[in-house]
């Protein structure tokens, strides 16, 4: 069913075809072409005008065979970067770059493998539930592209996004994250004519940073502070200061906690503080959901299909909780059960990313075999 | 050796038992050195134990919530926890155990696992070792793995929780799917476990239908959630 060599050049045309954040028009109309030439219809929503991409997501819709309901698959289009003069090296069946820029393999490896399925439903007649791609843009900078889709574009309740590394993974759970900055204003005044006058901003903001404990916080929450900036000359007594940070957790109660924490001392800090000038110092603590946790439970439906396929493929497959976002968090936050599947990608992010083509089949065959397996269950 | 002096060499362990360099205060059963030659399991479905390539812990993954297996088995058991592959050292530490009456072994074994895993003794209402039968009891003389309890515990284990009903053959004789047979009904509990969160303590896990049967006991009276810690876990090949 599956043409590997078809797949394999496909995959490396993808790679040519450079997509970096908010850049992902021209790849975004070459799968077009490839989906509406195969009688397959394409919508683009118009995430664009909220996202600052060149394009909207890209919808591809599949009619099924039967009248069950349907799923969708989801890969995001661009990449991050390094990525310009991708010079691709294809050594004993691996593809990798010349260690300059990334591969692009996260996530047109997913991209590659949906391309590969929408060809063999063409081809092949075997009972299946419409399917629905998602192609979606400006995932590497904060889950845009799925943050503004049109769900209305979008019939299925669940699906499979293709965003992870191993074909025998899967991804049922995600932590959320938060960021936050912590604000300090304070007062100036000349440091050395008449300091107490003033009130130190960044003297304010490390009582309260040295308060915090960033690093992990249990086995299933972290806290980072990544950012500090303040101050602006060494002769004045500095009147603002802030400092970045970021939290995440598996659970949401511990989540909650850790703002009411971060918010409690940032008052504590506040309130403690002395002398005080015209009533300085005063701190500021502003949280910002990234995205929401999910957590699939070993029983839930969805993970079916993807049991059959292993019974059929021979693989055992084990599910984990990953550290990151992804768009799974904003489908499963937005109403759609999602889980991620695993593409062959190794070491993304970075300059030696690379594939195995024997890993890229597996998830492909992994994926062709959720297909049959949900057309094959419905009654 | 005689029992007490056992028992009085458990008190006193004094030299690694791969190497025979005198143990440091805070080194257990054997040397910093020799710890790091054995055959730990670095990763394996937390769910029920099963062994996960290594390959994949080179690429990141550190923690399995459940597996394909385990979704579709629905153990009754909740968790694993397991120290070593079933090989060698570990293996024959464990033969010797079972059928050499090294209790001095077993209590040092129990109290190896301790130190990686002393968090489960705050975490749980109760401790339990997995019973025999009265018959091998007898046969035997003592129970492997309430030594082990013993020695993971620091104190003797309360094991009136539960009990073998039907004596049962040697699992290790059997095949995989025998072995789910054989086991079926082997295990009665105490009204008492209604509620409690209990740890199972067992020397090796092959299928987990020892276990499995014993956890289902203790589900039925109404246990709350059931973990199991074994010093190695194999696998059927
Ligand atoms: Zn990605
Ligand atoms: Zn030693
Ligand atoms: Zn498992």
């Amino acid at each position: 069913m599956i043409d590997i060599d078809r797949l394999v050049l496909e995959f490396q045309t993808l790679l040519s075809i450079e997509s970096p954040s908010k850049k992902e028009g021209k790849l975004a109309h070459y799968l077009a072409d490839i989906f509406e030439a195969l009688g397959y219809r394409c919508f683009f929503d118009k995430s664009a005008e909220n996202t600052g991409s060149e394009v909207g997501n890209l919808i591809v819709k599949i009619p099924g065979m039967i009248p069950a309901p349907p799923i969708f698959f989801c890969a995001h289009l661009d990449t991050v970067g390094p990525c310009e003069n991708l010079k691709i090296i294809f050594e004993n069946g691996v593809f990798k770059t010349d260690g300059r820029t990334i591969l692009g393999a996260d996530d047109k490896s997913g991209i590659a493998i949906l391309v590969e399925l929408a060809r063999v439903l063409r081809e092949n007649r075997f009972p299946h539930p419409p399917l629905e791609f998602i192609f979606t843009t400006c995932e590497e900078i904060g889950l845009l592209g799925a943050k503004f889709l049109d769900l209305e574009l979008i019939d299925a309740k669940e699906g499979y996004v293709l965003d992870s590394e191993n074909p025998e993974v899967v991804t049922i759970g995600a932590p959320s994250s938060y960021k936050f900055k912590i604000k300090v204003k304070g007062k100036a005044a000349h440091a050395g004519l008449e300091p107490e006058k003033g009130v130190n901003a960044i003297h304010v903001l490390s009582k309260l940073i040295a308060e915090l404990n960033p690093g992990r916080i249990d086995q299933e929450s972290t806290m980072n502070i990544g950012i500090i900036s303040g101050g602006k000359y060494v002769n004045i007594v500095p009147e603002s200061a802030e400092a970045e940070g970021e939290i995440r957790s598996h659970n949401s109660k511990t989540l909650e906690s850790m703002i009411q924490q971060i918010e409690d001392l940032g008052a504590k800090v506040e309130k403690g503080y002395q002398p005080k000038i015209e009533d300085l110092p005063k701190v500021s603590v502003r949280f910002e959901k990234l995205y929401q946790a999910f957590l699939i439970s070993p029983d839930d439906p969805i993970l079916q299909p993807i049991k059959q396929a292993g019974e059929r493929l021979g693989i055992n497959f084990f599910f984990i909780k990953k550290e990151g976002g992804s768009d799974a968090n904003i489908f499963n936050e937005r109403g759609k059960k999602a889980v991620i599947l695993g593409t062959g990608m190794q070491k993304v992010h970075t300059t030696e990313e690379f594939i195995r083509v024997k890993d890229l089949v597996k998830a492909t065959q992994i994926v062709v075999e959720i297909v049959k397996a949900k057309g094959e269950s419905f009654k | 050796m005689s029992l007490l002096n056992k028992v009085l060499d458990f008190f006193f362990p004094e030299f690694c038992e791969v190497c025979n360099h005198h143990l440091k205060p805070q080194e257990v059963f054997v040397c910093r050195r020799c710890l790091n030659t054995l055959p730990f399991l670095k990763l394996y479905c937390q769910r029920c134990g099963s062994l996960v390539s290594e390959s994949l812990l080179e690429k990141g993954i550190d923690r399995i919530e459940y597996c394909s297996y385990c979704s579709q088995k629905n153990f009754y058991f909740d968790r694993v926890f397991a120290l070593f592959q079933y090989k060698e050292p570990i293996s024959e530490w464990l033969l010797r155990v079972k059928f050499a009456q090294d209790f001095r072994l077993a209590f040092a074994l129990g109290k190896l696992i301790r130190t990686f895993f002393s968090f489960l003794l705050s975490d749980v209402d109760m401790i339990i070792p997995v019973p025999l039968s009265n018959e091998r009891l007898r046969e035997r003389g003592f129970n492997q793995s309430t030594l082990l309890a013993w020695g993971f515990l620091g104190r003797k284990p309360f094991s009136e929780a539960i009990f073998r009903v039907k004596c049962t053959k040697p699992q290790t004789e059997l095949t995989g799917k025998e072995r789910w047979e054989n086991v079926k009904g082997a295990f009665l509990a105490k009204d008492w476990v209604k509620d409690k969160k209990v740890l199972l303590i067992d020397d090796v896990m092959t299928t987990g239908a020892t276990v499995n049967e014993a956890a289902k006991a203790l589900k039925m009276k109404g246990a709350k959630e059931v973990y199991v810690l074994v010093v190695a876990r194999n696998q059927l090949m």
